[in-house]
């Protein structure tokens, strides 16, 4: 005797097996297969014919499968890069805090722990954003790219980001709180608050490019790679001078690494698409 | 005009899936099974979809944010993801049609029909 219920049961056994971490797309399968069994036989079918007929025109689980696997997850928490990146600048963050903190204790200064801390987790987001555009870069080269993927990649810089953007901005205020009871003034326009009020400015040019959403992907990538240079002078440039305004060697050394690196991977990404391998 | 019986290309089909889902969901909310009921309906029965094919579609056009998802009880008791079109599908939509009217009337031209 023919049993429904059995039947899907096996079919939904032998595809969790081949779609793993994907109920949700396995349930409205099932309904799928539901729904075409309801309706063949209400046309006059067997339940068994109905069953092969819905079967047939769905097809075997692992070409579907194989679908679904072109189909990276688009969210940031269920993006590997995106956890990794979580985890890293956590630590990060959490890293600085302690420093800050413990400096500050000593000090007896909290609102300067405060605004080193905005500041520097701030800048560091958008070292994060680099960081994960230049892993994007390099993955889209070698073995392809989803569309799932790119939005991943897009909202994990929106929301990183934003993140700087906030952070910085706080920093900034915290830092004119600090000046106004130390130096008199709320803002001297000293190098470090110019390049801060820079860097605000390029999360914000960030933040209104990933919102027109550009349709071509190498847009997002080169604005990522550009945001590690933007990032590199507003932070190291006015922190790394000497008193007399010359660079300390070794940050010429870090930052013509950091240019070398950049322009290879500008050139991986305005590689022609035919160079590329296709995802999937 | 359609010669009965006569079955679309696969890649005459497979770039059509997106201007007609888009389409279907223009005129409000639907589901996988009744989509491909409505375009099979709609071509009077001429583009037949690989039925588990529609799916990995819709998905990628929910990452695209061109439509997006919900789950409910439907009428027969059971839980069922429907789609409906976002302002980014209306817009992609949009650009679609014109494209395919670009063509449509192209060949129209060349063909005097």
């Amino acid at each position: 005797m023919f049993d429904l219920e059995q039947q899907i049961s096996q079919w939904r056994d032998a595809t969790s097996k081949v779609m793993r971490g994907q109920a949700e797309a396995i349930e409205e399968l099932e309904n799928h297969l539901r729904d075409a069994v309801e309706r063949s036989v209400r046309a006059g079918s067997t339940p068994e014919q109905a069953w092969e007929s819905a079967l047939q025109r769905l097809g075997t689980p692992e070409p579907l499968a194989a679908e679904f696997r072109k189909l990276a997850p688009s969210s940031p928490r269920s993006w590997v890069p995106a956890q990794v990146l979580m985890a890293v600048q956590g630590c990060f963050a959490l890293g600085i805090a302690w420093l800050c903190f413990r400096v500050a204790g000593r000090r007896g200064d909290m609102l300067l722990a405060f605004h080193v801390f905005c500041v520097t987790v701030g800048y560091s987001a958008m070292f994060g954003v680099g960081a994960i555009v230049a892993w994007s870069v390099v993955s889209r080269t070698l073995r392809g790219w989803t569309d799932r993927e790119h939005a991943a990649l897009c909202t994990t810089m929106r929301w990183w980001t934003m993140g700087g953007l906030v952070l910085t901005m706080l920093g900034i205020v915290l830092g004119s709180v600090w000046s106004r009871g130390h130096w008199g003034r709320f803002w001297n326009w000293d190098v470090k608050e110019l390049a801060a009020v820079g860097q605000l400015l390029w999360n914000g040019l960030v933040l209104a490019a990933l919102a027109r959403r550009p349709r071509d992907q190498r847009v997002v990538l080169l604005l990522g790679l550009a945001g590690n240079l933007v990032v590199a002078a507003c932070w190291f440039g006015p922190a790394g001078l000497h008193s007399d305004g010359r660079a300390p060697p070794g940050l010429v050394v870090a930052i013509a690494v950091l240019m070398f690196v950049e322009l290879g991977l500008v050139g991986l990404t305005l590689l022609p698409k035919a160079w590329l391998r296709r995802a999937g | 005009m359609y010669t009965p019986g006569m079955k679309l290309t696969k890649d005459l089909v497979a770039a059509s899936a997106v201007p007609l889902i888009l389409s279907v969901l223009k005129d409000g909310e639907s589901y996988g099974y009744a989509i491909i009921q409505r375009v099979c309906e709609l071509s009077g029965g001429q583009i037949q979809w690989s039925d588990g094919m529609l799916y990995p579609v819709l998905h990628r056009l929910e990452s695209q944010d061109y439509i997006e998802s919900h789950w409910k009880i439907s009428d027969s008791g059971r839980r069922r993801k429907y789609y409906r079109l976002k302002r980014e599908g209306r817009k992609a939509l949009a650009e679609q049609r014109e494209q395919w009217l670009v063509v449509h009337a192209a060949l129209a031209a060349v063909w005097g029909t």
